[in-house]
């Protein structure tokens, strides 16, 4: 902490790492707003009074950020303080009260919170489910994770900086997914900016694992499947509806409190859930088996959500679709516009690392061609994606108190065109294009 | 009062006479309307008015018209002077762009043609019915295609340029390039064996041309030798004929002689025996005989036996004639070689070479084999090729490639090596580049223009320079489409809003002027 403290003193106090966007406002530069917000933080510097950890405080300054509700909203300053974000300050300079070691400062560019893909297996090695039993809540997929695998890196480049790791789907019952970070700020494999080498002390928010840097939560959601992919012919189930009878006794069990933990929490409405449909009937016997039950779940369903779309709101807290791909019918590239309409919370995965990288944003930008709103399509790789897996409380949004996880985008993160420019996790910028670029 | 009156009867006579003149147009339509003469005559002109214009050619104009007429852009500017009887678009808060051209596309393919080698044209296996497939192409912008041949790895067919026009009975488009490129594939799934053989073999194709060229020149000269000896002949036969009637008595003699003298094989041996024996009664009989078998056994003997016999009667003169042709050899045609000339008009660089390659070693081959043979070539895929960049803009081949969101797990070897930062280090290299949708699937040609904004956006550039004005000329047909420009062909496409913004649709496409899509509700 001492030691980056002095580091950072040693540094010019505004930070000259100006990002320019090519094509439309590296003019910009030497707009008005930009020495005014110059003036602005100058006061931060200058003035800030009631100081919080001076040293490990970094200043964002960028024209435009993705608002919660996926709109891009003008002119922000965000104060990064101790991982989290302290102070968002949209116009107005008065009361800021924290005195900023680093000012990053982006004219032109959009802040986004870090993007997160709810159905990944990034980083997960070799099998990842029982292969013998159909019902296996007690698996974890935290247990999984290679951290030092390159598709973590390679994803936290094109902007994801959360993925939900799923324990397989292959089971009715999988296990419980976790919610880690693609880098890992002060742990093992973290990769820092070359600024930063300052150590940092992690922080115990995570709601499962306490203390362990890079985890949101590794307790969940529960992860259930429906459709073929449990059906197998050397073990039950074997048919559909021995799949359903099978699920349906063991919720039933759980409800008289018999069965693993998860489980009973989880009909308890302790622990949330994560169901995986492939067509319009698995989502029937979903809302047959869970529906009435209060709990919170979400639906992953690639299949035509046309179809199903109405009422599943009921039932789901949210549902998730995609990836798309440029080779799709526009009938289910108009999934996600469906299900927006009948009014369900849209979340888009990118199934990474088996799709591309930018696979996330590829797909929020056909959603957007095909239908979906295009403040619907940010959130639903930011903070409905968050809700949708149980982690908003932490991630997804540029709010305070939030982890300061960002994506700095040279424009709005729909436009295929846009770059990355810089990645920020808890605060720490993990990744620069003008550092690191290597053509 | 009197002069508002005035003014209303001035109105009602104005609104009379137009309308008269409607009648008279609508009738003067009927009257023409007729196929041609409705390509010719009644083609009316079109005004678009008050749109953003993404012209390509030059700076945008923010408030702009165009004038098309005989579906070409005769007038682009601010202000346009539109003909009478023109039809008007207003189109205010429209942005209007060039039609986007896939440079690599399999859009309406039904299968390869690949198999066929050089002699196939995609063109058979494009199916002008995938009228939803055109329409969702439209849909996003995209209004010409080049349409690759695809196939196993080799040598492969020739692809066209399409343009996506509507034609009659439901077909849509229309070759705007004939015989565009031939399509040779040599990176695309192989093991490494594999590799090395389908260059080697691709490289013993176009030897074969050369051979096949030289054997066809040595035909020719051989023919013109064969002529000059054949002349040579009919001469000395003209002079021979007279000079035979002179001596007819001493053939006989004439004839023995030469036969008996020279090696001749065992039937020729035999022959003067039989002659000797009964040679005044069944001599011009044998004789007759006698030049079809030693003809086959043997060419000297037989022909100056034929000398010696040949005299005795008109008959067999004849016959013996045409025998003299047969002993100077006439030079055998080489059977044509369809595939080697289509490689001989790419050795003459009338025809580009297009080289699907991903891995250095295969771009290098490539590069070598256009060396090698002369030719005319462009990359396709190119996934390594900000390994060789400067190498690339050295040989000055450009490079067109296919997806750029490639995840780099799960793959084949050709994409192992992908990297999100290809276009950048082909624009850094100063290498013609452009993107497409890389024909590995006929339903990606609708997004070339998202996989542009992906590549633009990491090289920096205009993504929609690439998918426009950058294809145009790497396809070759600059001087027709890809911009919007005064006598350039009148495709272009009308979108709510700025194209780049994932919000914006697209609600008009017009192809040489001629509406080819419209949208829903619209």
């Amino acid at each position: 902490m001492m030691r980056g403290h002095i580091e950072k003193l040693k540094r010019p106090k505004i930070e000259t790492s100006t990002y320019r966007n090519d094509c439309a406002y590296g003019l910009r530069l030497f707009d008005f707003s930009i020495f005014r917000r110059l003036v602005v933080v100058a006061l931060l510097i200058g003035v800030g009074i009631g100081e919080v950890a001076a040293a490990d405080t970094t200043v964002l300054v960028a024209d435009r950020y993705v608002a919660p509700d996926g709109t891009i909203k003008s002119d922000i300053l965000i104060v990064v303080a101790n991982g989290r974000i302290s102070r968002i300050v949209p116009e107005e300079p008065e009361g800021v009260d924290a005195k900023p070691g680093v000012v990053d400062h982006y004219p032109g560019a959009v802040v986004c919170p870090g993007l997160i893909d709810v159905r990944s297996a990034v980083g997960a090695y070799g099998s990842n489910q029982e292969e013998a039993f159909a019902i296996d809540p007690g698996a974890s997929a935290i247990e999984l994770v290679d951290r030092n695998h390159p598709v973590f890196r390679a994803a936290a480049v094109a902007g994801i900086t959360s993925v939900l790791l799923m324990p397989g789907d292959g089971n009715l019952i999988s296990g419980a997914a976790a919610v880690v970070k693609t880098v890992v700020v002060d742990g093992k494999g973290a990769r820092r900016d070359s600024r930063t080498s300052s150590s940092r002390t992690s922080r115990s928010r995570s709601s499962g694992r306490r203390g362990v840097p890079g985890v949101v939560r590794d307790d969940g959601p529960l992860v259930f499947s429906l459709g073929q992919s449990p059906l197998r012919f050397d073990r039950a189930p074997t048919s559909r509806g021995g799949a359903v009878a099978m699920l349906r006794e063991s919720l039933r069990k759980a409800k008289d409190g018999v069965g693993h933990q998860r489980l009973v929490d989880f009909v308890g409405g302790r622990l949330d859930g994560l169901v995986v449909c492939d067509e319009a009937m698995d989502v029937d016997a979903a809302v047959n088996l869970f529906g009435g039950m209060n709990l919170s779940l979400t639906l992953v369903f690639t299949g035509a959500a046309s179809d199903v779309s109405a009422g599943l709101s009921d039932v789901f807290r949210a549902t998730a679709t995609g990836p798309y791909d440029y080779t799709m019918s526009p009938n289910a590239l108009s999934h996600a516009a469906a299900l927006a309409k009948s009014g369900n919370l849209v979340a888009l995965v990118a199934r990474a690392p088996g799709g591309a990288p930018d696979g996330l944003r590829v797909t929020a930008a056909l959603a957007a061609r095909y239908g979906l709103d295009a403040s619907l399509a940010r959130s639903a790789m930011t903070f409905s994606a968050a809700r949708a897996v149980g982690v908003a409380d932490r991630i997804g949004s540029i709010e305070q108190g939030k982890d300061a996880d960002f994506v700095i985008f040279s424009d709005d993160p729909l436009r295929l065109d846009a770059r990355v420019l810089a990645v920020y996790v808890d605060g720490v910028r993990v990744y620069s294009r003008e550092l690191e670029e290597t053509p | 009062m009197d002069h508002r009156l005035e003014s209303g009867a001035t109105l009602l006579h104005q609104t009379l006479k137009r309308f008269v003149r409607g009648v008279l147009i609508a009738a003067f339509a009927l009257a023409f309307s007729s196929h041609a003469a409705e390509a010719q005559l009644l083609q009316r002109s079109l005004v678009l008015t008050d749109a953003r214009i993404v012209t390509m050619a030059g700076p945008t104009l923010e408030k702009g018209s165009i004038l098309v007429k005989g579906g070409r852009i005769s007038e682009i500017g601010a202000k346009v002077d539109a003909p009478f009887l023109a039809r008007h678009l207003k189109l205010a808060g429209k942005t209007v762009t060039p039609g986007f051209i896939d440079a690599w596309s399999s859009l309406g393919h039904t299968g390869s043609v690949g198999q066929s080698g050089p002699t196939g044209d995609v063109w058979d296996s494009f199916n002008r019915y995938a009228r939803d497939d055109f329409r969702q192409a439209l849909q996003q912008g995209v209004t010409t295609i080049y349409l690759a041949p695809g196939g196993p790895p080799g040598v492969g067919g020739r692809g066209v340029v399409v343009q996506l026009r509507p034609q009659s009975g439901g077909a849509a488009g229309a070759v705007l390039v004939e015989d565009a490129a031939l399509s040779i594939n040599i990176g695309s799934g192989q093991s490494p064996i594999k590799r090395l053989k389908t260059f080697k073999k691709v490289r013993a194709d176009f030897r074969k041309a050369l051979d096949y060229r030289q054997s066809l020149e040595d035909y020719e000269e051989d023919l013109k030798e064969y002529i000059e000896k054949l002349e040579e002949r009919s001469k000395k036969k003209d002079e021979a004929g007279s000079d035979g009637d002179d001596q007819k008595n001493g053939d006989k003699k004439n004839g023995e002689k030469p036969a008996k003298d020279k090696p001749s094989p065992k039937p020729d041996e035999d022959k003067p025996d039989e002659g000797d024996g009964d040679a005044l009664n069944s001599g011009s009989l044998w004789a007759s005989f006698q030049p079809v078998k030693s003809g086959k056994n043997g060419d000297g003997g037989g022909k100056d036996k034929d000398d010696g016999n040949g005299k005795d009667s008109g008959d067999d003169k004849k016959s013996d004639d045409k025998d003299d042709e047969d002993e100077i050899k006439k030079p055998e045609k080489p059977s044509p070689d369809r595939t080697s000339e289509v490689l001989l008009r790419a050795i003459d660089r009338e025809l580009t070479v297009r080289i699907e390659a991903h891995r250095t070693s295969d771009m290098l081959n490539a590069l070598d084999l256009a060396e090698e043979f002369n030719l005319d070539i462009i990359l396709e895929g190119a996934t390594e090729a900000y390994l060789m960049a400067d190498r690339l803009a050295e040989a000055e081949v450009p490079v067109i490639l296919g997806r750029v969101t490639r995840s780099g797990v799960f793959v084949n070897d050709e994409y192992r090596r992908h990297s999100a930062s290809n276009p950048a280090a082909l624009t850094k290299a100063g290498v013609r580049w452009t993107v497409a949708s890389g024909a590995a699937d006929s339903q990606a040609a609708r997004f070339v223009g998202l996989n542009a904004q992906v590549a633009a956006g990491r090289a920096g550039v205009d993504w929609m320079k690439t998918v426009t004005i950058d294809a145009a000329r790497i396809l070759g047909i600059s001087r027709r489409a890809g911009r919007l420009a005064r006598g350039m062909a009148a495709d272009f496409v009308v979108w709510s809003g700025d194209p780049s913004d994932p919000g914006s649709i697209v609600e008009q496409v017009y192809i040489g002027g001629k509406l080819a899509y419209q949208a829903k509700g619209q």
